[in-house]
């Protein structure tokens, strides 16, 4: 085991040293000014050069990166261009949020794709395998602005249950920063006022954010279900006289979510990545409007360091897969 | 079993159209038609504004909106525009000033018994330090002041600025919102890291005399000020106890929020709402002619648009009514010329915009723009006004045979390619948003040879001799009436020219809640607000 996990180490090192290579690469081709975009429409171009120069624009691009990888070593992530803070001190304020929103989203897709999988497959045919159906149809398929708006507006404007996004009232202040997760930070600090305000701030937010994964989640756990509920050693399990709950959970669920446990690993990088639409609606400070913003502006240094914790990121996941694939099918080895 | 199945999904069918029909009636709820009383969560003493968050608030860095709107309530100028004017200016940190006959020197008395928000006093010595700061980081709003010799303290309430050359625009330059913004030196060397001159330090925290203090700064989330006490103007009267800037950049949130009153200004509204909010009572939308100006700039130096004839074919396919109308939807009027009509200097004789296709045509035809003729037209990714702008004129032009390519470009890389001459497109979409009411700083910065490529904006690569020596004379100017002459010739010449095509002038649009009061617009300060004079009643 520890050797297979030093192997993904160094593979993944590998990994993310070729996408940096081309996220450099790729965005230093962009015929842009970073620097214009930072000193401003009326900034001289004395001041556009002293702009360049401070972030060591001028300078030739091989060196640019060897320089940016000899920091990477020290952990310097370079400064960013538009926020003019260290890289790394953003990632450390706006990762936590997407983090949290990404986990809390993964677990609604997940918890309620399995569940609603498993039921639809269980009871084939009945209103709720339709209903079940039809719903993760329109997760996938429904514009993901759409549903955020219309649940604003719903659980917002018209019956005020919910508060618009942000991640905690204005009037709560906010609590010690432990993990930069409100959740757990506010719990840490054990004001449920506060985190139970930080969980409703998160619900809707993370709702939307479930509504695709939980789509394709629920859709390839039915399909797998009924694939693995037709297998001859469930007729035997219950010709054994055990529970169909036993059945349907110990036996067959365990061997029917291999499949689904790789589109969970994507799924869960997708999320991480792709929560851009989320975070404007609803306010949510995370790596998504980081991202971006960085991308607009041709901001090379957090360009890289939020692809340096995508591809990170990824890497962490697919591992994780890994794991939980060989802990689910005794047959797989690691190696 | 085909039947079965659609009597199955009838019912999930009928679902989920009342569903959805449901939720698109909640969606296209009218506005109310008569006031609301005040809802539960009104607050008289807080302005809650919805826009987008700075990145920095360091007075010598900061060059944006996101950044004017906070540092307008906690920093201050010596000089700046009075009330909603652009021509009359009033004394703030300083009392009075005089100029030399010579126009090199700027001798101010300043206002005693101000404080800056760390308790130290404002005097000479601030006024000099947060001069050469902003030159020796000379980054955002150091252009405005690169005439500046040296500024001398002549005693602790007197500060003289002597300039490099004779430079009309200057006083002004000191009342917009870039002032200089003076600082507590006392403060910024405090906090000043390896010879930072305090950046690290400014950009999230601040030094000003202001009547508001930054009292919390929650990245990409919120940002909050609150009042001073020692405000050297007292707080007797009605006065916010607090401003919040939230984060929240999406026009139907911002328009949930604002109708229910949880923000009281939202600043990134849809233009597609702005009906709605005028025909709801709860709901003031502030409109107000502004100074900024959008063109069509064309380049003159080299492709088919380099005859003038062509460009002025270009110029008469453009359907100017119908921007108007239908793309600005009445939030903007007529621009002749290249200055708008509410700054001084304006000529007001300049000969109205024409849309006419035949003429077109045949000037098109002198002009060598000959069917099939291409033409590249970009603009900024995501910015509606001027991708439609495109689309007016890709119409327009095709009438005459000739083909618009319409390309969205992100600023940095659009920059990029106007800056050189040899990427520089046929045609591109540009605001001019002013940092002085002077008309040096439209049509110097966007006319004189020497703001080709990066050393300014005149990326249409225009060059007129008599023109330069207009603007170089006119800058040295003190006189206004004979400064107005000479912009007014330019003026002229450049509509004969033909140089872009003036697209119009912008109206500025502020949907904020009816109970906000005295809310003074300047267009030298717009998307800002003058915070010490605003307050919030209901039932007024």
């Amino acid at each position: 085991m520890i050797s297979y996990l030093v192997k993904r180490f160094l593979s993944s090192l590998l990994v993310i040293f070729g996408v940096l290579v081309i996220t450099f690469v790729v965005s230093h081709v962009i015929p842009a000014d970073p620097a214009r975009a930072v000193a401003g429409l009326q900034a001289g171009p004395e001041q556009v050069a002293a702009v360049r120069h401070e972030f060591g624009l001028d300078r030739p691009l091989p060196v640019q990166f060897g320089m940016y990888i000899a920091r990477l070593f020290h952990g310097d992530l370079g400064t960013s261009i538009h926020t003019r803070r260290p890289v790394a001190s953003d990632l450390a304020d706006y990762l936590p949020a997407t983090i949290e929103l990404v986990l809390m989203g993964f677990t609604i897709a997940a918890v309620a794709g399995v569940l609603i999988g498993v039921t639809a497959a269980v009871r084939r045919g009945t209103w709720i395998d339709h209903l079940s159906r039809g719903l993760s149809v329109s997760g996938v398929a429904m514009p993901m602005f759409w549903l955020a708006l219309m649940l604003q507006l719903l659980f917002y404007k018209v019956l005020g249950w919910l508060p618009f996004g942000g991640r905690l009232d204005m009037s709560i202040p906010y609590p010690h920063r432990i993990t930069g997760l409100l959740l757990v930070d506010t719990l840490l600090a054990g004001n449920l006022h506060a985190w139970l305000n930080a969980l409703l701030h998160s619900l809707l937010p993370a709702t939307v954010l479930a509504s695709y994964p939980v789509g394709m989640i629920t859709r390839l756990t039915r399909s797998s279900m009924l694939e693995v509920l037709g297998q001859q050693y469930v007729n035997t399990a219950r010709a054994k006289g055990l529970s169909e709950r036993v059945v349907i959970y110990r036996h067959a669920l365990k061997n029917a979510l291999i499949p689904v446990v790789t589109v969970m690993g994507l799924q869960f990088g997708y999320l991480l990545g792709g929560d851009i639409v989320v975070e404007v609606i609803f306010a949510w400070p995370g790596m998504g409007l980081y991202a971006t913003d960085a991308i607009m502006t041709v901001d090379f240094p957090a360009i890289m360091g939020a692809t340096l914790v995508i591809a990170l990121a990824y890497s962490l996941v697919n591992l994780a897969v890994d794991l939980v694939y060989a802990w689910l099918d005794p047959r797989v080895k690691l190696s | 079993m085909l039947a079965g199945y659609r009597r199955r999904f009838r019912w999930l069918f009928v679902a989920l159209v009342v569903l959805s029909v449901a939720l698109g009636g909640v969606g296209c709820s009218k506005a109310p038609t008569e006031k609301t009383a005040a809802p539960a969560n009104f607050d008289p003493t807080t302005l809650v504004i919805a826009r987008d968050m700075p990145q920095t608030i360091d007075p010598a860095v900061a060059n944006d909106v996101a950044s004017g709107v906070p540092m307008r309530g906690m920093y201050e100028t010596l000089v700046g525009y009075k009330g909603s004017g652009t021509s009359e200016l009033e004394g703030v940190l300083a009392e009075s000033w005089t100029i030399s006959t010579d126009g090199l020197k700027y001798t101010f008395k300043l206002r005693q018994g101000v404080k800056f928000h760390d308790g130290t006093d404002f005097n000479a010595d601030a006024v000099k330090f947060s001069f050469e700061r902003v030159m020796k980081i000379n980054q955002g709003p150091a252009d405005i002041f690169s005439s500046v010799k040296s500024v001398n303290v002549i005693d602790p309430y007197t500060v003289e600025i002597v300039l490099k050359n004779p430079y009309a625009p200057f006083i002004y330059a000191l009342a917009s919102q870039v002032g200089p913004l003076i600082v507590s030196p006392t403060a910024v060397k405090a906090n000043e890291v390896n010879g930072d001159q305090g950046q690290a330090w400014l950009t999230n925290h601040e030094a000003g005399t202001g009547p508001y203090t930054l009292s919390e700064w929650v990245p990409e989330q919120q940002i909050t000020m609150t009042r001073f006490p020692d405000y050297w103007k007292g707080w007797s009267g009605d006065h916010l106890d607090k401003i919040l800037i939230k984060n929240v950049v999406e026009p139907a949130t911002e328009r949930m929020m604002l109708e229910k009153g949880d923000v009281d200004i939202a600043q990134f509204t849809s233009q597609d709402d702005w009906a709605t909010f005028k025909t709801n009572p709860d709901l003031n939308l502030v409109v107000q002619p502004s100074l900024n100006t959008l063109y069509v700039v064309m380049n003159v130096s080299k492709g088919p648009l380099k005859n003038l004839k062509a460009r002025q074919a270009v110029g008469m396919a453009f359907d100017y009514q119908s921007v108007l109308k239908d793309v600005l939807m009445g939030y903007g009027s007529d621009l002749r010329g290249v200055l708008p009509s509410n700054l001084w200097g304006y000529a007001s004789d300049l000969p109205a915009n024409t849309y006419d296709i035949e003429q077109a045509k045949a000037l098109a035809q002198e002009g060598g723009l000959t069917s099939g003729t291409t033409l590249k037209y970009l603009y900024v990714t995501g910015d509606e006004y001027e991708r439609r702008v495109g689309e007016v004129l890709q119409a327009g032009l095709q009438q005459l045979g000739v083909k618009l390519e319409i390309t969205p470009m992100t600023w940095s890389t659009l920059y990029a390619a106007m800056s050189d001459k040899s990427t520089a497109p046929d045609m591109y979409g540009f605001y001019w948003y002013p940092r002085i009411a002077d008309p040096d700083n439209w049509l110097y910065i966007m006319f004189h040879a020497k703001s080709q490529g990066n050393r300014g904006y005149n990326d249409g690569y225009y060059s007129n001799t008599t023109v330069n020596n207009l603007l170089d004379q006119a800058r040295k100017e003190t006189d206004q009436t004979k400064r107005t002459e000479l912009y007014q010739q330019v003026q002229k010449q450049l509509v004969a020219d033909a140089v872009a095509v003036p697209v119009a002038q912008l109206e500025d649009v502020i949907p904020m809640r009816a109970w906000v009061k005295g809310f003074t617009f300047n267009p030298m300060y717009i998307d800002t607000f003058n915070f010490y004079d605003m307050s919030k009643s209901v039932g007024q």
